[in-house]
């Protein structure tokens, strides 16, 4: 064995500063060790060892030693970063080389957002990645989209953590991440071919680097309050109004308004929610030896939720290793992972179709002349007086008990051997098991009427989703001179089996039981019922990769991958996606000579991807029978309890011929750096075409069918553009980066079915009251709304307001009424008149990061936005048909001709009602979204405490936010892929003040 | 590697290849039909708070509660195409007419059951296809005529036919089923379609095409072969369900064991100072008109007791949450936000609080003997209809009328008799109105009679706007083939 003695050094950057926490490793061993505050190290090193020292940011060295003297090492700034490597499918490759669109996020920047979900921290992280909210819940997931809505069918990107494609990722505790990459283009997505249409966001996880075991915790504590910005009517304001409105039809008010002294004032909104609190808690630790690297780490996230009886929990163990056999030929990389999630049941109301409104919109829609508490009352809840109707919203919160329960096993190993002559052999197996636990119960409780729970209940269901993928990959790298090449071959299999049984019944025996076991059958109203699922699906993979550069100058890439689905029947059952790209370092030609540009990268694309997000069996003509579903049964017999009989038949149409939806893509783009790398970025402009969507038809309901087929209904195009761009000074004393990405997308539906086919959608009144339409040459979901002129302010302007025959267009209407434009100028006030007025989706979304640091405090700030997007506000539309609204103080009636809402009318024969432009409001917002000052203790201090550094820091999320909206909030949108952008009230947003630490040992 | 990978089975579906093979698939088939009856997606809220509104609303014997939004502008004609109601009351008659068609297309093909129970159950597809059709011809006049159950995705969309072909096709498909259907059904299975229930519907379809002399000779037929409950209420309390009287009832039941096939109706017709929801209420008018009907000692009749609840000793409604207690009006007339109310569906259940499994009346006896009435009435038997009219009248205690002449009679019948008797129930007095203002015998323009009779809004109506439901616009978008409604 080599002697081995011990170095002392320090890095420093090119002024001399010392570079703290610069990794210092002894190439080819797993020995190493991080710098000090000072920039300071001691290693111990053999003999003629080849010292190897990195550091973010900077151009990492290789040092041979030849002397034992203490070393300063010099790191000089990575100005291109170019030679960091960029996980991409199904493998890795040097940013220089790069030909395809990819982002790769910062992950540093990502460590600093106080969440629990990856979602959430992508948002306006990356250009081209739009996140929205969808709702403040805890325990929901916020909706990314790569490059705006790509499909009608489903836009959901395709998550690939550690080599397993996923439908999602937030069982991933985001402290466990080492890197993501987001796959934007064809080029870069066809690897994954039939779920990639969506683009495909890659995340690797942690590993252990170098080094004797080092302990890292992080945490912290963050306080958040809603941001409720809705002002509602007091009781007595509130009779003002009803009396009002009543009066204007020449109707009797109901009664509990016409006495103010009645019946209490209660704050239902103050007592349904709550400050949340949610804190964090990591602790891994981490190292390596020379055969072997490993890294153990937990977590802890839970969020109260700011709604009372809400909340999420989630637990999070991994282990990652890796062990070197056979001369380092052989890599096993051995990865477990288990997450416990915990969520409180909420059930927010998002999506398309006939939908209601949010629970939060019953508690802003009960009235305030109901009691909260009665002491006197068993649970302690006041039943409201039978005149003002039933429910405690409060109440049954309270004594409605759900969660779901889920544990995430991941378990997944790969292999890498590398064979001869450039060619390695990769195998991956990953096993994702997740085993789901949800139950209801509910106390009994009587509110009223139409709030009545005779009986404690309770539900349950378990299931068990088994996903399998196996891969093969054999690899070919091969340097011939100027000429390099790489070349990749897959096979791969994949597997789903989902199983789950429920049981649910009306009548437990006592309400302290909760347990299935306790369920009775005490009369002919109670029942005990079971209920199941079991389905699967299967995936079947080739899939290659061919790259050559010549001299690094000059970039040519080719994938294919051929995709067998169970999902479609045997006539179309694979489909092929290939792609190329090219790329051009233009920066590298000699006769290229303008100093102040370091890079610039043309680089072009085009490929297809595809999606194969549908159900099972489509293909099939199904009968559906009822089981415990009142669908299709029916009660004969001749008592008043008869008996329930099963009634089967076919309910959906199949169709033999669905295919495979395809999504191709041009990509063109440039990487750029300007004076000598302080400024870098990229550019990329997109145009794809998808065709032949799959989605739910409607279909004519005369066909005897109400569930809608599957069938290849339309094409449609999308175009946009993605700018990022980062500055970085020299460094100096106080040292600060900024780094901004914008992008704008813009779809266009070019097929829809059949010629005249629209889908009408984004309801805002349970079945009632279509938004938004979607139809040939118009964007999807395009708000379809009648168009207002203002409020009639005196009976002479609602005589005036006639069509071309003279007659009233609007008949019913009075003094103080919405005034509806004839748009087509046919005399008659009708569906004809709607007419198109933009969509939920932003014209720009884009993210500021500003971060700094001085001595040894740091900074960060970070803005986000979205320019252009519309919001049907249907949450203030059901608060004034509630009189419930502050607004309505100000309505228009003879005493207030200038009010700016419409006049009173319980009765509203003018319909103000209707879905109109009144309602639709412009949603662009800025916002800051995250502070955070942090203050790193000087070393020696930390030393003193035994701590290698110690970093706390304190912030803001959510603090302000720039926007005309006047709804909850311009960014909790609808997430259905029709009703996008239609506020139905949701779960609000909260702002927080955080408080955090992050410490080594 | 092997395709074998990708091929499997549906294991939680049988197909149409594994289905209509045996006895059972035949009753789960025909099941499924009668389901339809309840609303298109099996929902009791889809049937009582769109569908039953959708038929009710804009009579002149209901009003609605302006400060809910159901059906709200219906009510006060002001409708547009894109409105729920009429949408799901054409999905639920459609929903029945697509599985009508696949039992008798299907039926026919199972060879492992007599042929006469198969016949039996390919007539009740057919009675339950005409059922609905006639919902469909009188509530929207204009709508495609489906008779096979389509399965090619490219051939749904169908245009509109004439409304007589709709009309001949009621007729063909109740003569056909009154031929076959058995006369009654073991207790089990009470409350599938009869042979009385084709010939009295088929009886309707005569009526309402002004045929008054088929009209009377089929209600002759089963004219006899039911009685009249003696107690008027018991009809709508769920204690007489598929009873004497009973010849044609949507069937719901409070039995749980299966599924849920409970509703709500007696919440929506009940005032919130009792528990309930107040959707319905009866009109001005029907009250003021109720209130005419008297008995020989001149109080109030059993049938006005039974159907609202008003500012009288006798008046008293059922408590909800205290079965077997009856709240006489005084004791919350101050609380009450309407002088008058339902009363009629306002029952408990046999436990209190909880929703109802009462079966709501499609056609009972009392009706065939007001249909019987009119048309004997029509084809000049004046003094054989008043007594037809009695009958129905003496179960109620009434005094019974005399000396009416035949356009008197008429008169009586119309805006006394059926209202009266048969206030709000399910899809009666609209189409009443609907097929008095089209008919050539004595045409009562709709828009005078709803003035006549108070209507709220009744000055919105157009005359021949409003009598049709508008096209669904749903439907409309996805089927170019339709035309829309004059004037919608």
């Amino acid at each position: 064995a080599p002697a081995s003695w011990t170095l002392k050094g320090k890095v420093t950057d090119t002024n001399g500063k010392p570079i703290p926490g610069a990794s210092v490793g002894v190439k080819n061993t797993s020995a190493g060790t991080l710098t000090g505050e000072t920039g300071a190290f001691t290693l111990t090193v053999p003999e003629n060892a080849t010292l190897v020292i990195s550091s973010i940011g900077f151009q990492t060295r290789e040092i041979v030693l030849t002397s034992n003297k203490d070393l300063v090492v010099v790191l000089e700034e990575n100005v291109k970063g170019l030679d960091e490597v960029l996980v991409i499918g199904y493998g890795t490759q040097k940013k220089g080389d790069v030909t395809a669109a990819i982002s790769s996020v910062n992950t540093k920047n990502l460590s600093k957002q106080p969440s629990g979900n990856i979602g959430t921290m992508l948002q306006g992280q990356a250009a081209g990645v739009i996140v929205s909210a969808g709702t403040g819940n805890p325990a929901a997931n916020p909706v990314v989209l790569v490059r705006g809505l790509n499909s009608i069918n489903n836009s959901n990107p395709l998550y690939v953590v550690d080599g397993i494609p996923l439908g999602y990722a937030y069982d991933i505790n985001p402290n466990d991440i080492e890197s993501v990459s987001i796959l934007k283009d064809a080029s870069a997505a066809t690897i994954y071919g039939a779920r990639a249409a969506g683009g495909v966001i890659i995340i690797t996880t942690k590993k252990g680097k170098t080094g004797e075991p080092r302990i890292t915790f992080n945490s912290y504590v963050s306080l958040h309050r809603l941001n409720n910005n809705i002002d509602l009517l007091g009781k007595a304001p509130m009779n003002k109004v009803v009396k009002e409105a009543y009066a204007n039809d020449g109707e009797t008010p109901p009664i509990y308004v016409q006495d103010d002294s009645k019946y209490a004032n209660s704050d239902w909104l103050g007592a349904f929610t709550k400050q949340g609190v949610e804190q964090k808690y990591d602790v891994d630790v981490a190292g390596a030896s020379e055969k072997i690297s490993y890294r153990l780490s937990l977590g802890h996230w839970e969020h109260s939720g700011s709604i009372i009886n809400s909340g999420s929990k989630r637990d999070n163990v991994r282990l990652n290793t890796e062990i070197k056999l056979l001369n380092n030929r052989l890599k096993i990389s051995p990865i477990l992972a288990y997450t416990r999630f915990n969520n409180k049941n909420f059930g927010d109301v998002n999506g398309d179709g006939n939908a209601g409104f949010s629970p939060i919109m019953n508690v802003y829609n009960t009235l305030p002349h109901k009691r909260i508490y009665d002491a006197a009352s068993v649970n302690g809840f006041a039943k409201p007086e039978t005149e003002l109707g039933s429910g405690n919203p409060v109440g049954e919160r309270m004594l409605n008990n759900g969660s779901t329960i889920d544990d995430h096993l991941q378990f997944n190993i790969a292999a890498d051997l590398k064979l001869w002559k450039g060619f390695s052999y990769n195998f991956t197996l990953g096993r994702n098991i997740v085993n789901t636990f949800d139950y209801t119960q509910t106390d009994p409780y009587d509110f009223g009427a139409q709030a009545l729970v005779e009986n404690p209940s309770r539900s349950e269901s378990r299931g068990r989703n088994e996903f399998t993928v196996f891969t093969h990959l054999l690899n070919y790298e091969k340097q011939l001179g100027d000429h390099n090449f790489k070349a990749m071959y897959g096979f791969s299999r994949e597997k789903s089996v989902s199983q789950g049984t429920s049981g649910a019944g009306n009548h437990l025996s006592s309400p302290l039981i909760e347990s299935l076991s306790g369920l009775i059958i005490d009369g002919t109203g109670d029942f005990i019922r079971a209920g199941g699922w079991n389905f699967s699906s299967t995936l079947q993979s080739y899939f290659g990769r061919a790259s050559y550069n010549y001299d690094d100058k000059y970039f040519l890439q080719a994938s294919l991958r051929r995709d067998g689905s169970s999902r479609f029947g045997s006539l179309n059952r694979y489909g092929n996606f290939y792609s190329f790209s090219a790329g051009w370092n233009l920066h590298k030609e000699n006769f290229f000579n303008i100093p102040w540009i370091s890079e610039l990268k043309p680089r072009v694309s085009y490929g297809t991807v595809g999606n194969q997000n549908v159900s099972n069996f489509q293909y099939l003509a199904k009968i559906f029978l009822a089981g415990s579903d009142p669908y299709l049964n029916y009660p004969f017999g001749s008592s008043l309890s008869q008996q329930v009989y099963v009634g089967a038949i076919a309910a959906t149409l199949a169709n033999n011929n669905i295919k495979w939806e395809q999504t191709a893509t041009l990509n063109a783009g440039v990487n750029f750096g300007f004076l000598k790398g302080a400024i870098t970025g990229s550019f990329d402009y997109f145009s794809s075409k998808t065709s032949d969507m799959l989605a739910e038809t409607p279909i004519p309901t005369s066909s005897g069918i109400t569930a809608l087929p599957l069938t290849n209904i339309a094409d449609m195009e999308n175009k946009g553009w993605e700018l990022t761009a980062t500055y970085r000074p020299a460094p100096r004393a106080f040292n600060w980066d900024v780094t901004v990405n914008v992008s704008h997308s813009r779809n266009k539906i070019i097929r829809l079915g059949y010629d005249e086919g629209v889908i009408a959608d984004g309801y805002v009144d349970f079945n009632n009251r279509g938004t938004t339409l979607t139809k040939k040459g118009e964007a999807l979901a395009s708000f379809y709304l009648y168009k207002t002129a203002g409020i009639f302010r005196s009976q002479a302007e609602v005589d005036a307001h006639v069509g071309k025959t003279g007659d009233p267009l609007q008949p019913n209407a009075k003094p103080g009424d919405l005034r509806f434009v004839d748009t087509n100028g046919d005399g008659a006030l009708d569906d004809n008149d709607k007419q198109l007025m933009g969509n939920g989706l932003p014209n720009l979304d884009y993210g500021l990061t500003f971060n700094a640091s001085y001595k040894n405090f740091d900074l960060m700030v970070f803005f986000n936005g979205k320019q252009g997007q519309k919001m049907y506000n249907g949450a203030k539309m059901f608060l004034y048909r509630f009189y419930r609204s502050a607004d309505l103080l100000n309505a228009w009636s003879p005493s207030n001709p200038n009010g700016s809402v419409y006049r009173l009318s319980n009765a509203d024969e003018n319909e103000n009602l209707r879905v109109s432009d009144y309602f639709l409001e412009d949603a662009s917002f800025l916002r800051l979204r995250n502070l955070q000052i942090g203050y790193t203790l000087p070393q020696q201090l930390s030393s003193r405490m035994h701590l290698d550094r110690l970093r706390i820091y304190a912030g803001a999320y959510n603090l302000l936010t720039f926007t005309k909206y006047t709804g909850f909030d311009p960014d909790l949108s609808n997430t259905g892929i029709f009703s996008r952008g239609i506020d139905r009230g949701y779960y609000p947003l909260s702002r927080s003040f955080v408080f955090g630490l992050n410490v080594g040992f | 590697c092997s395709d074998k990978f990708l091929e499997l089975d549906d294991k939680q579906n049988l197909t149409e290849n594994t289905f209509w093979t045996t006895r059972q698939h035949a009753l789960q088939g025909i099941t499924a039909t009668y389901a339809a009856l309840q609303g298109h997606d099996g929902s009791k809220w889809t049937f009582f708070e769109e569908v039953y509104i959708t038929m009710a609303f804009k009579a002149d014997d209901v009003d609605n509660n302006k400060n809910e939004p159901y059906g709200k502008n219906l009510a006060a004609f002001v409708n547009s195409p894109d409105e729920s109601g009429p949408w799901n009351l054409w999905a639920t008659c459609y929903a029945g007419i697509g599985r009508a068609n696949q039992v008798i297309e299907k039926v026919p093909g199972i060879t492992v059951m007599t042929e006469q129970e198969r016949n039996e159950i390919v007539a009740e597809a057919k009675f339950l296809r005409a059922y609905n059709y006639f919902v469909l011809v009188n509530g929207f006049e204009n709508v495609p005529l489906v008779l096979k159950f389509e399965k090619d995705l490219t051939k749904l969309q169908v245009a509109q036919a004439a409304a007589a072909d709709v009309w001949t096709q009621i007729e063909k498909d109740l003569t056909e089923a009154e031929g076959v259907l058995p006369a009654a059904y073991p207790d089990t299975y009470k409350g599938r379609a009869t042979k009385g229930a084709a010939k009295a519907l088929l009886g309707k379809v005569y009526l309402f095409r002004e045929k008054w002399a088929l009209a009377e000779a089929k209600f002759m037929e089963i004219y006899g072969q039911y009685t009249l409950n003696a107690n008027y209420i018991d009809n709508f309390n769920g204690t007489k369900e598929n009873g004497p009287e009973s010849v044609f009832e949507v069937q719901f039941s409070g039995d749980r064991a299966v599924s849920d096939e409970r509703h709500p109706f007696n919440f929506e017709v009940r005032p919130y100072a009792l528990d309930g929801w107040e959707i319905y209420y009866p009109s001005d008018w029907l009250v003021t008109t109720m209130k005419n009907d008297k008995t020989a000692g001149g109080g109030y009749s059993d049938r006005v007791y039974g159907s609202i609840f008003f500012n009288d000793p006798a008046s008293k409604m059922w408590d909800l949450n205290i079965p077997a207690t009856l709240v006489p009006y005084a004791d919350v007339a101050s609380k009450l936000s309407r002088p008058a109310f339902f009363n009629k569906y306002a029952y408990p259940n046999d436990r209190g609080g909880a929703y109802v499994g009462t079966n709501i009346s499609v056609i009972r006896y009392a009706d065939v003997l007001l249909m019987l009435a009119e048309a004997a009435n029509e084809n000049g038997k004046t003094v054989e209809a008043t007594g037809f009219v009695n009958e129905v009248r003496n179960r109620s205690h009434a005094k019974p009328i005399a000396g009416l002449n035949k356009d008197q009679l008429r008169e009586q019948i119309r805006n006394h008799e059926r209202p009266v008797e048969l206030a709000m129930e399910w899809g009666i007095r609209w189409f009443d109105l609907v097929r008095w203002g089209r008919g050539a015998t004595a045409k009562q323009p709709v828009k005078a009679l709803l003035t006549a009779h108070g209507k709220p809004s009744a000055n919105n109506y157009v005359e021949d706007k409003h009598i049709r439901f508008p096209i669904p616009l749903k439907e409309i978008n996805v089927n170019p083939l339709l035309k829309q409604n004059n004037l919608y």
